[in-house]
């Protein structure tokens, strides 16, 4: 029936999947494209050099010497060729070689779209022209001078091919200038500039200049005469400059691929004039300067002070490609302003990658680049189509993670790491700028680009504490998205709503991120974290009483794992029991991490139940499965003392594991009634509760443990309360809660030793649940253990059973899966339970007796007679 | 109930001596006269163009198809004895590669955390 909503999850899941086996797949085809590779190039190659040998050897005599030679070396090559082709090991690091390589190719063809044509000027136009010189140079003999007979006889062709090329120059010119002006020009002339000085067009444009020049000069004062014999390598030149120019001309009307080709053009003049800061000079440097000819730029020398010179460069690129921004989208051209935005991104890493070498946060072209990006935004926002803005925003995310690797200066080896948290001073600003588009965004209904905000957003506050910023993670970014998620809670529909529950998945993602960096542990993440959820969700429960309908809302993106990759508090919780812990203060913060978050957990549960919403549900699942984890996965490391010495002196401080336990304890008995009073019934709240109590007493029984002990017969006598306070209010107690109270009287006598309160309750449970006239137990409706007066859970009615932690479950490992098992069985003993049912059995068979007795007579008791006609008349009214 | 035990352990045996050892030799061969034709195919047409100018005749490369023919049908009947002696036992099979792609799970002493999603 909901299959709608599970459906895009599940087909999420199998796609992730897909992806891996893809990325196999595709392995090993591009290995199997290797292997018969090797064999082809081994087999052409023995067959080139048997050729050889056989060539060889029919001139010589005697002629089997070389032929021996060739079959010798044909076999080893044939041996070595099949040793790697059959080498996994050897092809598996070609393939990723490859792969690398492969990469390295489509990123210059995606950034350079005349780069094909440029490899193709090399080998028709560039490789000619250098052998026609070549065999100039080697064979020619004298001059061929005007007048002579070999000149007139090849004046002729010199002429026409000087008239060819001398046109060829014109319609370039014509074709490139005109073209690239018309084209790109009302874009930016920056861009327009930037193409028409690309390598192909500057060399084919030089080539024909160069050709011609040299065929009139050969016109006029002769040549060597050896060029009649390589003109068909200056002809072939030429076809290939005219066939160049034509595909060059068509390729340059992409618009779109000439702004990237700009991008990548300005990246490339930044390198060069934004070069590394220079911190030490050598020997060879020193001689040098010693002699006056120190000629490197002096801005180098001073590495506290970034280049300005290619600040001023990098902001003229860019103003350039903002040009072509904004003309994009006064023209509603979707491809040139994405276009527009990569060639930003190329030019941008290409500075940040030499500007970061220098010592500064403040950076004029980074400035520039977050106000124009701002107006950008501004404009993409009311662009017809809404997918600009998305665009744009994706752009801000790229820059602001690139502009977080500026201010730290130079990689010294001698530095030691950083381990102190710190915070990025332009963090806020790009943060803000992101906060901005929220704001400009989260209205328009036709983009994605307020999620993608908060994806950006996400990924920039995951490089900030990569680089070591953890205290923007911990103080700037849950402001910032606290922000948001309250606009998403004012306007409260669906799609805000989910927007609201992406908030919490990027909280949840940051906090799990966070949680394996040192910095981030000691800038307090967690803890500001757990603050930021905690009010989130709260804010949530104040203004909804249900999840959405899709599953998007952010309690149930807390509390409900739907996917792999969706981190839940459970999550957190389980990564903060795996955290390795050496040192004493790692254990306190990691304890103390812990306890905030069952704190969090306990938190909203309580206020939840109070509200009787039906989230309570979903907390109440989290609650359990944290239960479940202290029992099983809280590591015993937390538990030592923390001095050696209180270890030896026996002092008895309460541990980590205790201290949980205690919670849990608490939690539970202030749970009980409100649970038993709620009017929205939580479904199987009892099971769950009932299940911490029986592990507790399970545990008990194993480890004679205070804590668990206390909490088990706390809980209980809790439990107990709340009926017998019902009953004294003349309230109906249902059978289940009977069912209960007198499994509960099976762990007080056999696993947690209290005979006492056994008896009790055993007593209670005889005199407390009603007799049903005319049916027992076996015949009811109950199944098993059922039909003797224990509960009944889920939906098939099985017997009592711990539950299964839906969320947490297949982390599980089989030591702990092992455990549970064994906690099952100590809770669900079959003799124990017929025990306790025999003694229930033996005080209420005589009342029940009686009763049966006392209804029998009542039945035979013989009924007054009723006169003829009153019966008639009863019967008429 | 013996005999029916060898007799699908010999039907295992040819199934892997048919896979592993036959059909890859089939197919080793079958590759190698296929490039060794189109290369010598390709001889045959530079003998056709330049021959003279290199030396070169139809008989040359007609030897030196034979030759690199031999030396590989040697090269593959030597590999797949040595197929058939590793599934026979009689040699021990080299170190298998590692499988690409396989991702290295962390040890949890009781439960094993959910993978941080990165960059």
């Amino acid at each position: 029936m909901l299959t709608h909503l599970l459906r895009p999850q599940i087909e999420a899941d199998a796609a992730q999947k897909g992806t891996q086996a893809l990325a196999v797949l595709r392995f090993h085809r591009t290995r199997n494209k290797l292997l018969w590779a090797v064999f082809v190039a081994s087999v052409t190659l023995a067959f080139v050099v048997i050729l050889i040998s056989v060539a060889v050897s029919a001139g010589h005599v005697p002629a089997s010497r070389w032929i021996y030679v060739g079959i010798a070396a044909a076999a080893a090559i044939a041996f070595i060729g099949e040793h790697f082709r059959t080498n996994l090991g050897f092809l598996d690091k070609q393939t990723r070689n490859a792969w690398v390589w492969a990469g390295k190719l489509n990123v210059r063809l995606n950034s350079d779209f005349l780069f094909p044509h440029t490899l193709a000027a090399y080998a028709f136009v560039v490789v000619p022209a250098l052998l026609t010189c070549l065999f100039l140079a080697l064979f020619s003999t004298g001059w061929t001078r005007p007048g002579t007979k070999d000149y007139t006889a090849y004046a002729d062709i010199l002429k026409q091919m000087a008239t060819f090329a001398g046109t060829l120059l014109v319609a370039q010119i014509a074709l490139f200038n005109f073209m690239f002006s018309q084209l790109l020009g009302k874009y930016s002339s920056a861009i327009a500039v930037a193409v028409s000085q690309h390598r192909v067009v500057r060399l084919l444009r030089l080539y024909v200049m160069i050709l011609l020049v040299g065929l009139y000069i050969f016109y006029l004062f002769g040549f060597p005469d050896a060029l009649p014999k390589t003109a068909f390598l200056l002809a072939l030149s030429l076809i290939g400059t005219l066939a160049i120019t034509i595909w060059a001309s068509n390729t340059g009307i992409r618009i779109d691929l000439a702004i990237r080709y700009s991008g990548h053009h300005s990246a490339a003049l930044i390198r060069r004039l934004i070069k590394p800061p220079i911190l030490s000079r050598s020997k060879f440097w020193n001689a040098m300067a010693d002699l006056g000819l120190e000629w490197r730029n002096p801005e180098r020398m001073v590495v506290t002070l970034p280049p300005q010179k290619a600040s001023s460069a990098a902001t003229t690129a860019a103003s350039g490609l903002f040009n072509a921004a904004h003309k994009s989208i006064q023209e509603n051209q979707h491809e040139t302003f994405w276009s527009s935005l990569v060639a930003l991104s190329f030019a941008t890493e290409a500075y940040v990658k030499r500007r970061r070498d220098y010592w500064g946060s403040t950076d004029q072209f980074l400035g520039y680049l977050n106000d124009q990006l701002a107006t950008l935004a501004k404009a993409a926002a009311k662009a017809p189509n809404e997918y600009m803005v998305m665009n744009t925003v994706t752009t801000i995310g790229a820059i602001g993670a690139l502009a977080l690797e500026v201010g730290r200066g130079p990689n010294l080896p001698d530095v030691p790491k950083r381990e102190h948290p710190e915070s990025h001073p332009y963090f806020p600003h790009w943060q803000t700028l992101l906060g901005e588009c929220f704001e400009l965004t989260h209205g328009l209904m036709r983009t994605t680009a307020a999620s993608e905000v908060l994806t950006q957003l996400l990924k920039l506050t995951k490089k900030a504490i990569d680089l070591g910023y953890a205290e923007d993670a911990s103080m700037s970014f849950p402001s910032e998205l606290k922000r948001m998620y309250a606009t998403c809670l004012a306007k409260r529909t669906p799609y805000h709503l989910s927007l609201a529950g992406q908030c919490i998945t990027s909280i949840m993602d940051v906090w799990s991120y966070s949680l394996g960096r040192q910095e981030a542990v000691l800038a307090g993440v967690s803890k500001s974290m757990c603050e930021t959820v905690k009010m989130m969700a709260l804010a949530f429960q104040a203004v909804e009483t249900l999840p959405s309908f899709d599953l998007r809302d952010p309690v149930t993106t807390l509390t409900s794992k739907l996917n792999e990759e969706q981190v839940t508090l459970q999550d957190i919780a389980l990564l903060i029991l795996a955290r390795p812990v050496k040192d004493r203060w790692q254990r306190t913060l990691a304890v103390k991490d812990f306890q905030q978050i069952l704190d969090l957990v306990i938190d909203l549960l309580k206020d939840a139940t109070v509200k009787d919403i039906s989230f309570a549900q979903q907390y109440g699942d989290v609650f359990y499965e944290f239960a479940l984890l202290i029992f099983t996965a809280v590591p015993n490391e937390w538990n030592e003392p923390e001095q050696r010495a209180e270890k030896y002196s026996h002092v008895d401080r309460t541990t980590a594991q205790e201290l949980f336990e205690n919670k849990l304890a608490e939690t539970i008995k202030a749970l009980i009634p409100l649970h038993y009073r709620s009017e929205t019934s939580v479904m199987e709240w009892e099971h769950k509760l009932f299940s911490i109590i029986g592990i507790a007493a399970a545990t008990y029984a194993e480890t004679e443990r205070e804590s668990v002990r206390l909490l088990a017969l706390e809980a209980i006598e809790c439990y107990r309360d709340v009926l017998f306070e019902a009953l004294e209010k003349d309230e109906r107690v249902h059978n289940d809660s009977w069912d209960y109270l007198q499994l509960t009287s099976v762990w007080a006598r056999h696993l947690l030793k209290d005979v006492a309160l056994a008896d009790a309750l055993l007593d209670a449970v005889a005199n407390g649940r009603p007799f049903h006239v005319g049916s027992t137990f076996l015949g009811s409706s109950k199944h098993g253990w059922g039909s003797y007066g224990y509960p009944n859970v889920g939906l098939l009615q099985s017997d009592f059973h711990i539950p299964y932690p839906r969320n947490i479950g297949h982390r599980f490992s089989e030591n702990a899966k092992e455990t549970v098992k064994v906690w099952q069985e100590k809770l669900m003993k079959p003799e124990e339970l017929g025990d306790t049912y025999e003694r229930i059995h033996a005080i209420r068979e005589p009342i029940r007796k009686e009763i049966m007795e006392r209804y029998r007579k009542e039945k035979e008791k013989p009924r007054p007679v009723v006169p003829k006609s009153n019966r008639s008349s009863e019967n008429k009214t | 109930m013996r005999s029916n035990e060898t007799f699908s352990q010999l039907r295992l045996y040819l199934q892997r001596v048919w896979t592993i050892v036959v059909l890859r030799m089939v197919i080793d061969l079958l590759a190698v006269f296929l490039i060794v034709g189109v290369i010598a195919l390709l001889a045959v047409a530079l003998v056709a163009v330049a021959g003279a100018s290199l030396g070169i005749n139809y008989l040359h490369v007609r030897q030196a198809a034979a030759i690199v023919g031999g030396i590989y049908v040697s090269v593959i009947w030597i590999r797949t004895m040595r197929r058939h002696w590793i599934i026979a036992g009689r040699v021990s099979d080299e170190k298998p590669a590692p499988t690409p792609g396989t991702p290295e799970s962390p040890e949890v002493a009781h439960a094993d955390p959910s993978a941080t999603s990165s960059n």
